[in-house]
């Protein structure tokens, strides 16, 4: 009895070894690479660069090396796979400028900058490292806000400008909405009421088969990120802009109308509507969208098939900045790639032959719409509709805002999206939904107080 | 008359017998439906699960999984890591919350000594203390010694388990006899050695259904891993699972499915080799969760 | 004589030497950060932009996740409705279910064929790791998955119902999953309650001619109440725990929300939503869920007296030494 146990707690333990063992063999191309630091970080003179993915080290790899070969061979860099827990591992290395892996230089995003600039003790002042205003003249003002601090002091600087847009599938357009005329589809467009109108006309027009968003969230950076107030004003007191309440009606309304699929931004059924005939499955004519978002994001259905409509409020989406660390080993070099990244007219123009990015220069984005580069957004674009990517965004950038960005919006904004549920749902009446966000978001900041 | 009326009698007793066996015939398949489903979607395309469900199994299985690998490469943490991260940690954590629960129930059960009953009492007090409310002291501590990420407060403290140790010691009242440790140590053998030599074989029994159920519950943590485990590269398989509910994965249901498939499947198959064991066991409040 | 005493002596310390690992171990991972814990519930302590901000709070901590310092929302209650609200449901049909089916794979005259197999089919879901069984249960029911999808072409439910944006759907599900998970492992126990019952008082009432359901209200019932509950009372203590299912269930990719509008939220996931982000509150939080376990247990154990106490004791020995 013992020995028969024994053995099958032995043919167990096999079973279970087979399994982890078997799984390699079936792997064949899958081999992840264990170590993502790339170069030696013991070196005496290494430069320590972190980022969650290779979108930087890219650009290092590349135009960058071209430019300084020699500054290039220092670099160590730091991949740490995605960006869920970026910060929960880069905080800690900030604390500790004795680690071997202590950045001299990180990659920072839209969404959570504002923390890191608001740290002295963290990242650098990019006055220290020698950037003047004369190096960042031909950047956009909201970048520029982005990177700053509450006492105005510019921390952190972006290369990618990413004013929003929504992109509108050109044979569903044309199939539901009757035109894939640019100027015409803008009309649709224009502004909130008229979204909504437009949302019924492809409702009905399709028999429920294809809708206009995949789910209402769509227009909800159009309005968070046109916000004229912040989430808080200098006294750490709790106010919420206009545009949340329209937001908050607006998605009502499109809940009501049944007028989208009510899925969440990335969800599966939010990718799956994506691809989808608008006949046998689910479709989604429009897709809130930016730069990035047009040539990263949309799937392949949306080749040569994409027009590009701006939204009814100026907005931007995302965008990655870098920043040096306030015990930066070597500010010279910070300077000179920080200023490669973000400052260089050519430097700038390079990394748009890369990746077809929107850069956050004027100059250069001037000078890439003269010689016709990236006109076609990687080939998304309709081509019939004769829209020239980066021309299309150069107003839409102009004049953007972000002015009222705190460190805590990527939080408070997910604490929206709950109470928008709740609301759009019927669960609550819209006046306890802005008492339980302002509730959720103290409970969560609790340095900030409701009124 | 007689013959009729237990005729009708065990006619009753039939039909009882038929409408029991098909209640608890059909509480059987609610307990194994959702695994059929798990399997039938694991085999079939991303398309046709959306489509409804379906006990019908169809060909995409192997395509699935070589999707799954397509999706987890360039991540830090992959299917076969975390697998391999969590037998780091539960191996040696089931070893050492048996050997020292034998050895602190031995303790108790064998030796007179002046903190004996209070010693006993304590560890009856403690153990329906759940330790996620340390939870908040507990990560401190370790952010102190600098152990977060780590494996270490995953290992070390499950040397200190109560319900193992209430378990030995109930066992070994049933089973140990005093006059063997007396015959032992007038052969001349070390107290440690009497235990490690002659008292664990003769505990067998008990040390193997209890490391069963204390793997169990090991391989299924999630809530410390999540807070003590930093690097992606580090993580268990629980959390593992938590990214294919993730959008990295959730373009295709295939890949869900065939990624639960290999977490939830193996864990079928050796409950089904041990299960004589276990069921046993059950009742020894093993893994309640 | 004495030789024979001194070696007694000299032999109990060595009792020392084995319970010590247990006992560093415990006062070192357990206790002290359970002190700590408590220590920390009284201080104001949060981050802000990466810094930390540490005061001496008194009860502060207490008095706002309570909601009794004017202008706080008591969290705190709702979570641990939300929390005994899923218990509850879960636990109700669990012991019923658990209970019919104890009894009727126990009794002798009714045999039924198989009872081996339905006790290790029951149990499996049991051991299955949560985390697995949520994210499954979450893509069977999610918005477009393929049960939904089902019952809403049988018309089961309606065209645009969504499990994981009702507050009714969803919090039933997190109890059916729970339901599903330990109903054998509850049934299982209440089998080696059953079947430590004295046969004799059974064959006595079958002499009596007393029907199934007699012997199950005078005999059974009664017998198997010390067994049912040590059930309640380890059900609910792990039950005010509950994490791994409802923290993968319907929360978004952000943070640990409870959706749909926080009505799935449960205490522990509260406290991991704050561990980093604001430790007095978090402590505090786990205080009250210690203080809530604590209350749950002595109101069970004093409801029953002195005598069913001792029952218990015995009823709870007998259950963990069944199957040594």
């Amino acid at each position: 009895m013992k020995k028969k146990m024994i053995s099958a707690v032995l043919t167990a333990a096999m079973l279970a070894g087979m399994t982890v063992c078997a799984v390699p063999v079936f792997a064949e191309e899958a081999e992840t690479p264990e170590n993502t630091i790339t170069g030696d970080a013991a070196s005496e003179d290494a430069f320590v660069v972190w980022g969650w993915n290779d979108d930087i080290k890219k650009i290092l790899d590349g135009p960058f090396k071209e430019a300084y070969p020699e500054d290039y061979e220092r670099i160590v860099f730091v991949n740490t796979g995605g960006s869920d827990y970026y910060q929960s591992k880069l905080d800690p290395v900030l604390d500790d400028s004795s680690n071997e892996l202590y950045p001299d230089m990180m990659g920072l995003e839209v969404d959570y900058v504002q923390k890191y600039v608001n740290n002295s003790d963290w990242v650098m002042s990019v006055a220290d490292l020698g950037i003047t205003e004369e190096d960042t003249a031909n950047m956009y003002q909201y970048n520029l806000d982005l990177g700053t601090d509450v006492d105005g002091n510019v921390r952190a600087l972006f290369w990618q400008a990413t004013p929003g847009c929504y992109a509108v599938r050109a044979d569903l357009a044309e199939k539901y909405l009757g035109t894939t005329d640019p100027a015409a589809l803008a009309e649709k467009f224009k502004d909130l009421d008229t979204i909504v109108a437009t949302a019924e006309e492809v409702n009905e027009a399709s028999g429920g088969k294809c809708k206009l968003f995949s789910g209402y969230d769509e227009i909800k950076r159009s309005l968070t990120g046109s916000r004229t107030v912040g989430f808080y004003d200098e006294n750490d007191v709790i106010t919420l802009d206009e545009n949340i309440t329209t937001y908050l009606e607006t998605a009502k309304k499109l809940y009501d109308g049944d007028l989208t699929y009510n899925t969440d931004q990335w969800s599966t059924d939010w990718t799956a509507n994506m691809t989808g005939d608008g006949v046998e499955s689910n479709a989604a004519i429009a897709y809130m969208g930016c730069p990035w978002f047009v040539y990263w994001s949309l799937q392949d259905t949306w080749k040569g098939n994409t027009i590009l409509v701006p939204t009814q409020n100026k907005c931007y989406w995302g965008g990655t900045g870098l920043a040096a660390s306030a015990q930066c080993a070597d500010t010279e070099l910070a300077a000179k790639i920080m200023k490669f990244f973000t400052c260089d007219t050519e430097g700038m123009t390079a990394i748009n032959a890369l990746n077809s990015d929107y850069v956050n220069n004027t100059a250069a984005v001037s000078a890439i719409i003269e010689s016709g580069a990236s006109a076609d957004g990687n080939g998304f674009l309709y081509a019939d509709a004769g829209q020239n990517f980066m021309e299309f965004f150069l107003p839409l950038a102009d004049g953007l805002d972000a002015s009222t960005v705190t460190a805590e919006d990527q939080q408070i904004l997910s604490l929206l999206d709950t109470q928008t549920k709740a609301y759009a749902t019927g669960e609550k009446d819209l006046d306890t939904a802005i008492a339980d966000l302002k509730a959720s978001i103290h409970d969560t900041f609790s340095y900030l107080s409701v009124e | 008359m007689i013959m009729n009326k237990s005729e009708s009698y065990s006619g009753a007793l039939m039909r009882q017998r038929i409408f029991r066996t098909v209640i608890c015939v059909l509480f059987c398949l609610i307990a194994l439906l959702p695994f059929l489903l798990l399997v039938m979607n694991a085999t079939r395309d991303s398309d046709s699960i959306k489509a409804g469900i379906s006990l019908i199994p169809s060909t995409h299985l192997i395509e699935n999984w070589k999707n799954l690998m397509l999706k987890q490469n360039g991540m830090q943490i992959t299917l076969q890591k975390a697998a391999l991260n969590s037998l780091t940690i539960t191996v040696p954590g089931t070893f050492l919350s048996v050997y020292f629960s034998s050895m602190t129930a031995y303790g108790i059960h064998v030796y007179d000594f002046k903190f004996k009953k209070l010693a006993w009492a304590f560890i009856m007090a403690v153990m329906m203390v759940p330790s996620q409310i340390s939870i908040i002291g507990f990560y401190r501590f370790m952010l102190n010694l600098k152990l977060v990420d780590t494996y270490i407060p995953l290992i070390i403290p499950t040397i200190a388990a109560p319900t193992v140790v209430f378990f030995m010691k109930q066992y070994m009242e049933s089973t140990l006899s005093l006059e063997m440790v007396e015959a032992a140590r007038i052969d001349g053998s070390t107290e440690l050695h009497t235990f490690n030599r002659i008292i664990v074989p003769i505990m067998k029994p008990a040390v193997a259904t209890q490391a069963i159920f204390q793997f169990i519950a090991q391989w299924n943590n999630l809530f410390t891993p999540t807070i003590m485990l930093t690097t992606d590269s580090k993580k268990t398989l629980p959390i593992f699972v938590q990214l294919l509910s993730s959008n990295q994965f959730r373009t295709d249901y295939g890949v869900v499915y065939v990624g639960l498939f290999v977490t939830i499947i193996p864990l079928v198959i050796v409950y089904l080799i041990l299960s004589k064991y276990i069921v046993a066991g059950v009742a020894l409040g093993g893994v309640k969760g | 004589m004495g030789k024979k005493k001194k070696k007694k002596v000299s032999y109990g310390k060595y009792g020392y030497f084995f319970i010590a690992p247990f006992f560093i171990t415990y006062l070192l991972f357990q206790l002290w950060p359970l002190i700590n814990t408590f220590y920390y519930s009284t201080l104001s302590y949060y981050k802000r932009n990466g810094r930390e901000f540490i005061e001496f709070a008194g009860l502060a901590n207490f008095a706002n996740v309570l909601g009794i310092t004017a202008g706080e929302r008591a969290y705190v209650l709702s979570y641990l409705k939300n929390t005994l609200v899923m218990w509850g449901c879960n636990f109700v049909p669990q012991i019923l279910v658990s209970l019919l089916l104890a009894v009727w794979l126990t009794d002798q005259k009714v045999k039924i064929k198989g009872t081996g197999a339905v006790k290790v089919i029951v149990y499996l879901p049991s051991i299955i790791t949560a985390a697995s069984v949520s994210v499954l249960f979450k893509a069977l029911f999610t918005q477009y998955g393929p049960i939904t999808q089902t019952l809403r072409n049988w018309g089961v439910i309606s065209q645009n119902f969504d499990f994981m944006s009702s507050v009714a759907g969803s919090r039933g599900l997190i109890s059916t999953i729970l339901w599903w998970m330990w109903f054998g492992n509850t049934t299982l126990l209440l089998i080696s309650g059953v079947l430590g019952i004295d046969p004799g008082l059974f064959e006595a009432a079958d002499i009596d001619g007393a029907t199934g359901f007699k012997k199950f209200q005078y005999i059974t019932l009664p017998l198997l109440k010390p067994i049912m509950l040590y059930t309640l009372v380890t059900s609910a203590i792990g039950g005010l725990q509950m994490y791994d299912i409802p923290a993968l269930f319907n929360v978004p990719e952000t943070g640990l929300i409870g959706l749909p509008d926080d009505k799935t939220t449960t205490m522990a996931m509260y406290i991991m939503r704050l561990y980093n982000s604001d430790v007095g509150k978090a402590a505090a939080v786990s205080v009250i869920l210690f203080a809530v376990t604590l209350i749950v247990s002595l109101v069970l154990f004093v409801s029953m007296g002195d005598n069913e106490a001792k029952k218990l004791k015995k009823a709870e020995k007998k259950a963990r030494k069944a199957g040594a």
